[in-house]
Protein backbone atom coordinates (compact mmCIF):
# COMPACT_ATOMS: atom_id res chain seq x y z
CA UNK A 1 0.00 0.00 0.00
CA UNK A 2 1.39 3.38 -1.09
CA UNK A 3 0.39 6.44 0.93
CA UNK A 4 0.79 9.80 -0.78
CA UNK A 5 0.17 13.14 0.90
CA UNK A 6 1.65 16.44 -0.26
CA UNK A 7 1.61 19.48 2.04
CA UNK A 8 2.10 22.91 0.52
CA UNK A 9 -0.74 25.27 1.45
CA UNK A 10 -3.23 26.03 4.22
CA UNK A 11 -5.80 23.42 3.18
CA UNK A 12 -3.16 20.68 2.93
CA UNK A 13 -2.05 21.32 6.50
CA UNK A 14 -5.38 19.74 7.43
CA UNK A 15 -5.47 16.99 4.80
CA UNK A 16 -1.91 16.01 5.72
CA UNK A 17 -2.91 15.71 9.38
CA UNK A 18 -5.94 13.59 8.38
CA UNK A 19 -3.67 11.35 6.31
CA UNK A 20 -1.32 10.88 9.29
CA UNK A 21 -4.24 9.86 11.49
CA UNK A 22 -5.35 7.40 8.84
CA UNK A 23 -1.83 6.00 8.43
CA UNK A 24 -1.78 5.15 12.15
CA UNK A 25 -4.75 2.86 11.50
CA UNK A 26 -3.91 1.23 8.19
CA UNK A 27 -0.08 1.33 8.11
CA UNK A 28 0.91 1.94 4.45
CA UNK A 29 4.01 -0.03 3.44
CA UNK A 30 5.53 2.96 1.63
CA UNK A 31 4.86 6.67 1.86
CA UNK A 32 5.51 9.65 -0.41
CA UNK A 33 5.01 12.61 1.89
CA UNK A 34 5.41 16.36 1.38
CA UNK A 35 8.34 17.05 -0.99
CA UNK A 36 8.57 13.35 -1.93
CA UNK A 37 5.02 13.39 -3.28
CA UNK A 38 6.00 14.22 -6.86
CA UNK A 39 5.36 12.56 -10.21
CA UNK A 40 8.84 11.09 -10.77
CA UNK A 41 8.91 9.30 -7.40
CA UNK A 42 5.29 8.25 -7.75
CA UNK A 43 6.05 6.67 -11.14
CA UNK A 44 8.81 4.57 -9.54
CA UNK A 45 6.84 3.55 -6.43
CA UNK A 46 3.32 2.94 -7.71
CA UNK A 47 4.07 -0.19 -9.79
CA UNK A 48 5.20 -1.94 -6.57
CA UNK A 49 1.84 -1.51 -4.84
CA UNK A 50 -1.73 -2.71 -5.29
CA UNK A 51 -3.33 0.08 -3.27
CA UNK A 52 -2.92 3.87 -3.44
CA UNK A 53 -4.03 6.25 -0.69
CA UNK A 54 -3.96 9.88 -1.79
CA UNK A 55 -4.83 12.86 0.44
CA UNK A 56 -4.67 16.36 -0.93
CA UNK A 57 -5.67 18.52 -3.90
CA UNK A 58 -7.12 17.14 -7.07
CA UNK A 59 -8.83 18.30 -10.21
CA UNK A 60 -11.19 16.57 -12.63
CA UNK A 61 -8.35 14.90 -14.50
CA UNK A 62 -5.48 14.84 -12.00
CA UNK A 63 -4.11 14.24 -8.53
CA UNK A 64 -1.80 17.11 -7.67
CA UNK A 65 1.68 16.58 -6.21
CA UNK A 66 3.72 18.71 -3.84
CA UNK A 67 5.21 20.81 -6.67
CA UNK A 68 1.78 21.65 -8.07
CA UNK A 69 2.22 19.26 -11.00
CA UNK A 70 0.05 16.16 -11.40
CA UNK A 71 1.38 12.93 -9.97
CA UNK A 72 -1.40 11.03 -11.69
CA UNK A 73 -3.37 12.20 -14.72
CA UNK A 74 -4.90 10.86 -17.92
CA UNK A 75 -1.41 10.31 -19.40
CA UNK A 76 -0.18 7.93 -16.70
CA UNK A 77 -3.48 6.54 -15.43
CA UNK A 78 -2.19 3.10 -16.51
CA UNK A 79 -0.19 3.11 -13.27
CA UNK A 80 -3.36 2.36 -11.31
CA UNK A 81 -4.96 -0.16 -13.68
CA UNK A 82 -6.19 -3.25 -11.79
CA UNK A 83 -5.47 -1.49 -8.46
CA UNK A 84 -7.44 0.08 -5.61
CA UNK A 85 -7.30 3.85 -5.18
CA UNK A 86 -8.62 5.71 -2.14
CA UNK A 87 -8.58 9.49 -2.52
CA UNK A 88 -9.57 12.40 -0.32
CA UNK A 89 -9.38 15.26 -2.77
CA UNK A 90 -11.59 17.45 -4.92
CA UNK A 91 -13.13 16.44 -8.24
CA UNK A 92 -10.78 13.64 -9.38
CA UNK A 93 -13.55 11.02 -9.43
CA UNK A 94 -15.24 13.01 -12.18
CA UNK A 95 -12.83 12.18 -15.04
CA UNK A 96 -9.65 10.59 -13.74
CA UNK A 97 -11.59 8.14 -11.58
CA UNK A 98 -13.76 7.15 -14.55
CA UNK A 99 -10.69 6.59 -16.75
CA UNK A 100 -9.09 4.51 -14.00
CA UNK A 101 -12.33 2.53 -13.59
CA UNK A 102 -12.24 1.72 -17.31
CA UNK A 103 -8.85 0.14 -16.59
CA UNK A 104 -10.27 -2.14 -13.91
CA UNK A 105 -9.28 0.14 -11.05
CA UNK A 106 -11.51 0.54 -7.98
CA UNK A 107 -11.70 4.26 -7.33
CA UNK A 108 -12.91 5.97 -4.14
CA UNK A 109 -13.26 9.74 -4.32
CA UNK A 110 -15.30 12.87 -4.79
CA UNK A 111 -16.83 14.20 -8.01
CA UNK A 112 -17.13 17.78 -6.71
CA UNK A 113 -15.05 20.15 -4.59
CA UNK A 114 -14.45 18.89 -1.04
CA UNK A 115 -15.34 21.36 1.70
CA UNK A 116 -14.82 21.39 5.45
CA UNK A 117 -15.15 23.80 8.34
CA UNK A 118 -12.16 24.60 10.53
CA UNK A 119 -14.25 24.39 13.71
CA UNK A 120 -15.41 20.83 12.98
CA UNK A 121 -12.48 19.56 10.94
CA UNK A 122 -12.14 16.52 13.21
CA UNK A 123 -15.64 15.40 12.14
CA UNK A 124 -14.72 15.76 8.47
CA UNK A 125 -11.52 13.81 9.12
CA UNK A 126 -13.50 10.94 10.64
CA UNK A 127 -15.88 10.86 7.67
CA UNK A 128 -13.04 11.13 5.14
CA UNK A 129 -11.03 8.34 6.80
CA UNK A 130 -13.78 5.90 7.75
CA UNK A 131 -13.95 4.19 4.35
CA UNK A 132 -10.24 3.38 4.26
CA UNK A 133 -10.22 2.20 7.87
CA UNK A 134 -13.09 -0.24 7.34
CA UNK A 135 -11.76 -1.42 4.00
CA UNK A 136 -8.09 -1.92 4.86
CA UNK A 137 -8.23 -2.57 8.62
CA UNK A 138 -11.49 -4.50 8.97
CA UNK A 139 -11.68 -5.85 5.42
CA UNK A 140 -15.24 -4.61 4.81
CA UNK A 141 -16.54 -4.57 1.26
CA UNK A 142 -16.31 -1.34 -0.73
CA UNK A 143 -20.11 -1.11 -0.75
CA UNK A 144 -20.28 -1.34 3.06
CA UNK A 145 -17.53 1.26 3.37
CA UNK A 146 -19.37 3.65 1.08
CA UNK A 147 -22.59 3.26 3.06
CA UNK A 148 -20.69 3.83 6.32
CA UNK A 149 -19.00 6.96 5.01
CA UNK A 150 -22.28 8.38 3.72
CA UNK A 151 -23.97 7.59 7.04
CA UNK A 152 -21.11 9.34 8.82
CA UNK A 153 -21.63 12.48 6.73
CA UNK A 154 -25.39 12.30 7.33
CA UNK A 155 -24.71 12.01 11.07
CA UNK A 156 -22.65 15.21 10.87
CA UNK A 157 -25.48 17.00 9.05
CA UNK A 158 -27.91 16.00 11.78
CA UNK A 159 -25.76 16.73 14.83
CA UNK A 160 -23.49 19.64 13.91
CA UNK A 161 -24.29 23.07 15.31
CA UNK A 162 -22.46 25.16 12.71
CA UNK A 163 -24.70 25.45 9.62
CA UNK A 164 -21.65 25.49 7.30
CA UNK A 165 -20.57 22.15 8.72
CA UNK A 166 -23.98 20.80 7.73
CA UNK A 167 -23.67 22.34 4.25
CA UNK A 168 -20.24 20.84 3.46
CA UNK A 169 -21.02 17.49 5.04
CA UNK A 170 -24.09 17.24 2.80
CA UNK A 171 -22.12 18.34 -0.25
CA UNK A 172 -19.27 15.87 0.43
CA UNK A 173 -21.71 13.04 1.08
CA UNK A 174 -23.56 13.60 -2.18
CA UNK A 175 -20.44 13.67 -4.32
CA UNK A 176 -18.67 10.74 -2.66
CA UNK A 177 -18.45 7.75 -5.02
CA UNK A 178 -16.81 4.38 -5.19
CA UNK A 179 -16.42 2.99 -8.69
CA UNK A 180 -16.60 -0.67 -7.91
CA UNK A 181 -20.10 -2.09 -7.83
CA UNK A 182 -21.26 1.44 -8.53
CA UNK A 183 -21.13 2.51 -12.17
CA UNK A 184 -19.96 6.10 -12.85
CA UNK A 185 -22.62 8.56 -13.98
CA UNK A 186 -22.44 10.16 -17.42
CA UNK A 187 -24.14 13.01 -19.22
CA UNK A 188 -23.40 11.46 -22.66
CA UNK A 189 -26.60 10.09 -24.20
CA UNK A 190 -24.80 7.43 -26.25
CA UNK A 191 -22.88 6.21 -23.19
CA UNK A 192 -26.15 6.06 -21.24
CA UNK A 193 -27.68 3.82 -23.94
CA UNK A 194 -24.61 1.58 -23.98
CA UNK A 195 -24.67 1.36 -20.16
CA UNK A 196 -28.36 0.39 -20.26
CA UNK A 197 -27.61 -2.33 -22.81
CA UNK A 198 -24.38 -3.75 -21.39
CA UNK A 199 -24.36 -2.62 -17.74
CA UNK A 200 -20.94 -1.71 -16.34
CA UNK A 201 -19.26 -3.29 -19.37
CA UNK A 202 -20.58 -0.24 -21.24
CA UNK A 203 -17.73 1.78 -19.75
CA UNK A 204 -15.19 -0.48 -21.47
CA UNK A 205 -16.46 0.48 -24.91
CA UNK A 206 -14.30 3.16 -26.53
CA UNK A 207 -15.91 5.43 -29.12
CA UNK A 208 -12.74 5.37 -31.27
CA UNK A 209 -12.98 1.60 -31.49
CA UNK A 210 -16.69 1.79 -32.32
CA UNK A 211 -16.00 4.42 -35.02
CA UNK A 212 -13.16 2.34 -36.51
CA UNK A 213 -15.29 -0.81 -36.56
CA UNK A 214 -18.20 1.01 -38.20
CA UNK A 215 -15.81 2.60 -40.72
CA UNK A 216 -14.47 -0.82 -41.74
CA UNK A 217 -17.99 -2.31 -41.99
CA UNK A 218 -19.24 0.58 -44.18
CA UNK A 219 -16.01 0.47 -46.18
CA UNK A 220 -16.57 -3.23 -46.78
CA UNK A 221 -20.20 -2.65 -47.86
CA UNK A 222 -19.14 0.10 -50.29
CA UNK A 223 -16.29 -2.02 -51.70
CA UNK A 224 -18.54 -5.04 -52.10
CA UNK A 225 -21.26 -2.99 -53.81
CA UNK A 226 -18.78 -1.27 -56.11
CA UNK A 227 -17.08 -4.52 -57.20
CA UNK A 228 -20.49 -6.13 -57.75
CA UNK A 229 -21.55 -3.23 -59.98
CA UNK A 230 -18.30 -3.50 -61.92
CA UNK A 231 -18.87 -7.23 -62.33
CA UNK A 232 -22.46 -6.74 -63.52
CA UNK A 233 -21.45 -4.06 -66.03
CA UNK A 234 -18.19 -5.45 -67.30
CA UNK A 235 -17.75 -8.99 -66.08
CA UNK A 236 -14.55 -10.46 -64.58
CA UNK A 237 -12.29 -9.46 -67.51
CA UNK A 238 -12.44 -5.74 -66.73
CA UNK A 239 -12.26 -6.02 -62.96
CA UNK A 240 -9.39 -3.50 -62.60
CA UNK A 241 -11.10 -0.11 -62.40
CA UNK A 242 -10.02 3.41 -61.39
CA UNK A 243 -12.45 3.40 -58.49
CA UNK A 244 -10.34 0.76 -56.74
CA UNK A 245 -7.48 3.27 -56.56
CA UNK A 246 -9.80 5.41 -54.43
CA UNK A 247 -10.54 2.47 -52.12
CA UNK A 248 -6.85 1.54 -51.80
CA UNK A 249 -5.82 5.18 -51.28
CA UNK A 250 -8.55 5.64 -48.65
CA UNK A 251 -7.43 2.53 -46.79
CA UNK A 252 -3.76 3.63 -46.84
CA UNK A 253 -4.73 7.06 -45.47
CA UNK A 254 -6.82 5.42 -42.72
CA UNK A 255 -3.98 3.08 -41.81
CA UNK A 256 -1.55 6.04 -41.77
CA UNK A 257 -3.86 7.77 -39.32
CA UNK A 258 -3.77 4.65 -37.16
CA UNK A 259 0.01 4.22 -37.21
CA UNK A 260 0.37 4.92 -33.46
CA UNK A 261 -2.24 2.26 -32.70
CA UNK A 262 -0.64 -0.24 -35.12
CA UNK A 263 2.79 0.39 -33.55
CA UNK A 264 1.49 -0.21 -30.02
CA UNK A 265 -0.32 -3.34 -31.22
CA UNK A 266 2.90 -4.66 -32.84
CA UNK A 267 4.84 -3.93 -29.63
CA UNK A 268 2.26 -5.78 -27.54
CA UNK A 269 2.39 -8.78 -29.89
CA UNK A 270 6.20 -8.74 -29.85
CA UNK A 271 6.21 -8.73 -26.02
CA UNK A 272 3.86 -11.71 -25.97
CA UNK B 1 -40.66 40.21 1.51
CA UNK B 2 -39.67 37.52 -1.04
CA UNK B 3 -38.45 34.30 0.56
CA UNK B 4 -35.10 34.40 -1.21
CA UNK B 5 -34.31 37.80 0.33
CA UNK B 6 -35.25 36.43 3.76
CA UNK B 7 -32.85 33.54 3.15
CA UNK B 8 -30.03 35.89 2.14
CA UNK B 9 -30.66 38.04 5.20
CA UNK B 10 -30.64 34.98 7.47
CA UNK B 11 -27.31 33.80 6.01
CA UNK B 12 -25.75 37.25 6.39
CA UNK B 13 -27.01 37.47 9.97
CA UNK B 14 -25.44 34.08 10.73
CA UNK B 15 -22.15 35.17 9.16
CA UNK B 16 -22.16 38.40 11.15
CA UNK B 17 -22.43 36.39 14.35
CA UNK B 18 -18.79 35.22 14.12
CA UNK B 19 -16.61 37.16 16.56
CA UNK B 20 -13.72 37.56 14.09
CA UNK B 21 -14.87 38.38 10.53
CA UNK B 22 -11.37 37.76 9.16
CA UNK B 23 -10.90 34.30 10.62
CA UNK B 24 -11.18 31.41 8.16
CA UNK B 25 -14.35 29.43 8.87
CA UNK B 26 -14.18 26.91 6.07
CA UNK B 27 -12.18 25.65 3.13
CA UNK B 28 -13.64 24.66 -0.17
CA UNK B 29 -10.87 22.99 -2.14
CA UNK B 30 -7.83 25.21 -1.70
CA UNK B 31 -9.87 28.38 -1.11
CA UNK B 32 -10.26 29.66 2.44
CA UNK B 33 -13.40 31.62 3.27
CA UNK B 34 -13.84 34.19 6.04
CA UNK B 35 -17.23 35.58 7.17
CA UNK B 36 -16.27 38.97 5.70
CA UNK B 37 -15.49 37.46 2.28
CA UNK B 38 -18.64 35.33 2.35
CA UNK B 39 -20.87 38.30 3.15
CA UNK B 40 -19.40 40.14 0.16
CA UNK B 41 -20.05 37.19 -2.16
CA UNK B 42 -23.61 36.78 -0.94
CA UNK B 43 -24.42 40.51 -1.11
CA UNK B 44 -22.98 40.72 -4.64
CA UNK B 45 -24.74 37.49 -5.66
CA UNK B 46 -21.71 36.66 -7.78
CA UNK B 47 -20.83 33.12 -8.91
CA UNK B 48 -19.57 32.11 -5.46
CA UNK B 49 -22.52 33.78 -3.75
CA UNK B 50 -25.00 31.89 -5.91
CA UNK B 51 -23.09 28.63 -5.37
CA UNK B 52 -23.28 29.16 -1.61
CA UNK B 53 -27.02 29.83 -1.76
CA UNK B 54 -27.50 26.71 -3.85
CA UNK B 55 -25.56 24.59 -1.34
CA UNK B 56 -27.56 26.02 1.57
CA UNK B 57 -30.83 25.28 -0.22
CA UNK B 58 -29.73 21.75 -1.14
CA UNK B 59 -28.81 21.08 2.49
CA UNK B 60 -32.08 22.51 3.81
CA UNK B 61 -34.01 20.39 1.29
CA UNK B 62 -32.06 17.27 2.25
CA UNK B 63 -32.75 17.80 5.94
CA UNK B 64 -36.41 18.55 5.29
CA UNK B 65 -36.92 15.43 3.13
CA UNK B 66 -35.08 13.15 5.57
CA UNK B 67 -37.04 14.67 8.45
CA UNK B 68 -40.27 13.76 6.69
CA UNK B 69 -39.31 10.08 6.39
Amino acid sequence: MLGTAPKFDDATQYSFKWYQELAKEIHPTEELLESNAVRSKFAVSMPNHGILIFYDHGDEDRLIGNDGNPILDLNNVELVSNKEVYTMCCLAAKKLGVEAYKKNCIWWGYTEVFGFTVEDEHLFMEAANIGAIYRFKYNSSWKECLELAKEKFTGIIDTAIDPWTKVWARSNRDCLVCYNGEVPNTSCVLRKIVLKLFGKLGWKIKWNTVADTLFLIFYGIALHDYSHQVYQLKGYHNLIEGGYIGFIGGLICWLYNKKAFIKSLCNKLRRK
Amino acid sequence: MPKRIKLIEAIIKQLESYSNPDEVIFFRGNVAYTPKKLIEHIKDLDETGLMLLEEVLKTATDMFIRGKK
